[in-house]
């Protein structure tokens, strides 16, 4: 299981589908409703997602046009995702990183 | 030099160019290596045959059997050379970025001492001549002034490539190989009992019972110097011509090692006193044709370097070690390539040399000690090939590996001895290692903070803008070069550039990847249309050994499509197509500096400064890429890592 690139499985369901909403739940706990905004690369050579960027439901997603660097998006480590659910099929994607 | 790398036949002309190529740096060791064992030390039966015997066993184990046998194995679609082979291998561990750097490193160091010792060599045999004794003497103001004469001269033609005077090399290096074969023969013939210097005893008694005899390692090293162009040059001339030339190479420099101790053991006296073993088995007509076929050996030999430098330094650009520089291609000929900066760095580095060293006798102490590094992270870059790609027994990778484990260090400890007198080598080393080591370590934490999103969220967008005509056209096809490689992703910083301020609106929003493979000569493009004729996305797959023109490749690429009819050029009547209805291209270049409203880690800190310090200093994005400048908008975007979490500002009370 060392090897799997879980960040791809999630991206691949993810982008796959209609209702973008899921619940994530981290290590710490805490669990958030929400969606992926955006994602960024452990580094260029290697194609893991070592973070995404979330934006948590009921919050207004801001487009930080102009650089202001304002944004409502929280960036998420990969590492720290426990399971994430998907409402629009009921499924759940559980991860046992490493 | 032709495009197919993998099948070299064996021909007289593929045997030719290999020597030509390959063997100029080990094939002119003779010129000194014996000089530098003796040295001033009396000449005995122990020193010369234990001197020999390491020769040959070290051209035997660390020549023969790690590069001839075992490392042209691990070729990377036929190219050879540590980057290559790091590409091969880097997967298995993240660490192994290290000794890549590292043995990249001390090779092109090397190549600031090679040209200058090999040329003194040849030139200090003219104080051999008859009535140029006392003018050509080592260290003399001619001496010294002639190498610089022909090394400068050497640096200066670099620009016009070699494809010309290159046809010469093969023929002038057989002739050399041929003539250190009579030379030695010459000698074993009227002196026969030599050859049992071959016996290893010779050298187990050498290096155990002669006074100090573990550190004459330093200058036997000297013999192999230049095996590692045996594996860089790979690509140039394959595997099975590399094999077959070896033979050929490795008798005539072994018959001429043993030419030279005959003449030791029987003419040399007691001590050298400043005589040359290689020149004084010539004899007294030959002289001057053979110190000119040498000086022309050792010009090929510099010459290799250099080519070899610009190799290396464009293969660790394409890799993410070097910030980017301008490549030139002197000729058509694929494979040439001349770098003006590296040309520059080389040529003052050697000058330098020359100047402080003044004489091949104390550049040989300096001589060897990167090669020993570039060898020992061979080795180990090799062994994770041997293990993982060959998938070798264990046990038979181990054993080889104590092998050359103990003949390196060896080597390299022998060599450390030397250390004192080379510390301004030192400082150079350490700066093409920081160099690399901050643009490749920056570039990651660059990358980390690149946040992508998915170009799907901002089509509808992108279509609105499109066909918003109360927003000036910015052009018919603009383009962004994007390090996304997935289908639906692009940077977060190209949606800001596109809407933020002033929207630049566009018939066709094209999103361009350049995929950079571990193959050396890849030529491809992908395309994906994400909206029909709106927004396109394409990836062009380029090998590493390749200089990317990516504008050239993007026009041949819409050429192509508009030839299916798989795009329309999209010219809009509008104001503009009264005055020219050609559709406009033009791209778009994020160039990124650190922004004031950071507060870093001092390690990070340094860095990152750093980085784009080296980014000032190297060359711009729109060049690396090959953008014509008229076609490139280039933006400024200031970056924020670690944003300042604390500020200290009060409003001053009214009274």
């Amino acid at each position: 299981m060392k090897n799997i690139d879980t960040s791809a499985i999630l991206y691949e369901k993810y982008f796959s589908l209609t209702n973008r909403e899921i619940k994530i739940t981290l290590k710490s706990g805490k669990i958030i409703d929400g969606e992926i905004v955006g994602f960024t690369y452990k580094d260029t050579s290697n194609k893991q997602i070592a973070f995404w960027h979330f934006q948590p439901m009921h919050s207004n997603y801001f487009i930080d046009f102009d650089n202001s660097r304002q944004t409502t998006d929280i960036i998420i480590p990969h590492k720290e995702i426990v399971s994430v659910y998907f409402y629009e099929d009921n499924s759940i994607c559980y991860f046992t990183n490493e | 030099m032709d495009n197919n790398h993998f099948s070299k036949k064996v021909t007289a002309a593929s045997l030719l160019i290999a020597l030509g190529i390959i063997y100029g740096d080990i094939g002119t060791s003779p010129l000194y290596v014996l000089k530098a064992i003796i040295g001033d030390r009396p000449i005995s039966e122990v020193l010369v045959y234990g001197g020999v015997s390491c020769i040959f066993w070290t051209l035997a184990i660390q020549t023969t059997v790690k590069y001839i046998w075992l490392t042209l194995q691990a070729d990377n679609q036929g190219e050879g050379g540590i980057f290559s082979l790091y590409a091969i291998v880097k997967r298995y561990s993240k660490k192994l970025v290290i000794p890549a750097i590292l043995g990249a490193t001390t090779l092109l160091a090397d190549g600031i001492i090679t040209p200058p010792i090999s040329v003194a060599s040849a030139i200090e045999g003219l104080a051999n001549v008859n009535g140029l004794e006392n003018i050509f003497t080592p260290g003399a103001n001619l001496t010294i002034g002639l190498v610089i004469l022909i090394l400068s001269t050497l640096f200066f033609f670099q620009r016009f490539g070699t494809h010309n005077v290159g046809r010469a090399f093969g023929p002038v290096m057989a002739i050399w190989f041929l003539t250190l074969f009579i030379l030695g023969i010459n000698q074993i013939y009227h002196f026969p009992l030599v050859i049992k210097a071959l016996n290893p005893y010779y050298a187990y008694q050498m290096l155990v019972s002669y006074p100090k005899g573990f550190w004459l390692l330093g200058a036997v090293f000297l013999c192999t110097t230049g095996a590692e162009a045996l594996y860089s040059d790979l690509g140039h001339c394959g595997k099975q011509n590399i094999r077959t030339t070896w033979i050929f190479v490795k008798i005539a420099l072994v018959a001429n090692y043993l030419g030279q101790s005959a003449w030791l053991l029987h003419n040399g006296g007691e001590f050298l006193q400043g005589k040359n073993p290689f020149y004084e088995i010539m004899p007294d007509w030959f002289l001057i044709p053979g110190i000119l076929i040498a000086t022309l050996a050792t010009i090929i030999a510099s010459q290799a370097l250099i080519s070899g430098s610009y190799t290396l330094i464009s293969e660790a650009m394409n890799l993410n070690f070097w910030p980017r520089v301008a490549v030139r291609q002197p000729s058509e000929s694929k494979g040439q390539m001349y770098i003006p900066s590296v040309n520059t760095l080389l040529w003052i580095g050697c000058i330098l040399m020359i100047l402080y060293f003044k004489s091949s006798e104390h550049m040989e102490a300096a001589y060897g000690f990167s090669i020993t590094i570039t060898m020992m992270m061979t080795t180990i870059l090799l062994s994770y090939f041997l293990l993982y790609v060959k998938k070798w027994n264990k046990i038979v990778i181990l054993c080889l590996l104590c092998l050359f484990a103990i003949v390196e260090t060896s080597f390299f400890i022998a060599n450390v001895a030397k250390i004192k007198e080379r510390w301004m080598f030192l400082f150079f080393e350490l700066g093409i290692f920081m160099v690399m080591y901050i643009w490749f370590n920056a570039r990651k934490i660059n990358n980390k903070m690149v946040k992508f999103v998915e170009l799907g969220k901002y089509s509808s967008l992108l279509t609105e803008l499109s066909q918003d005509d109360n927003i000036p056209k910015f052009s018919t096809h603009l383009i962004y070069l994007t390090k996304a490689n997935k289908r639906h992703e692009i940077e977060d910083k190209i949606t800001k550039s596109i809407f933020s301020k002033k929207p630049k609106r566009a018939d066709v929003y094209w999103f361009l990847h350049i995929e950079r493979t571990n193959e050396p000569y890849t030529l491809t493009y992908d395309i994906s249309e994400l909206i029909d004729d709106k927004v396109i996305k394409v990836t062009i797959n380029i090998g590493f050994r390749i200089y990317p023109r990516t504008e050239l490749y993007f026009k041949k690429i819409v050429q192509d499509l508009v030839a299916n009819k798989e795009l329309n050029l999209h010219i809009r009547p509008d104001g503009s197509s009264k005055y020219n209805n050609q559709a406009d291209f033009k791209f778009v270049v994020i160039e990124k500096f650190l922004s004031v409203e950071n507060e870093f880690a001092i390690r990070e800190g340094l860095l990152l400064n750093a980085y784009f310090w080296l980014k000032k200093m190297g060359q711009s994005d729109e060049a690396a890429f090959g953008l014509d400048k008229s076609d490139v908008a280039v933006e400024h975007v200031p970056l924020v890592y670690q944003p300042i979490t604390h500020i200290d500002l009060k409003r001053n009370e009214k009274h």
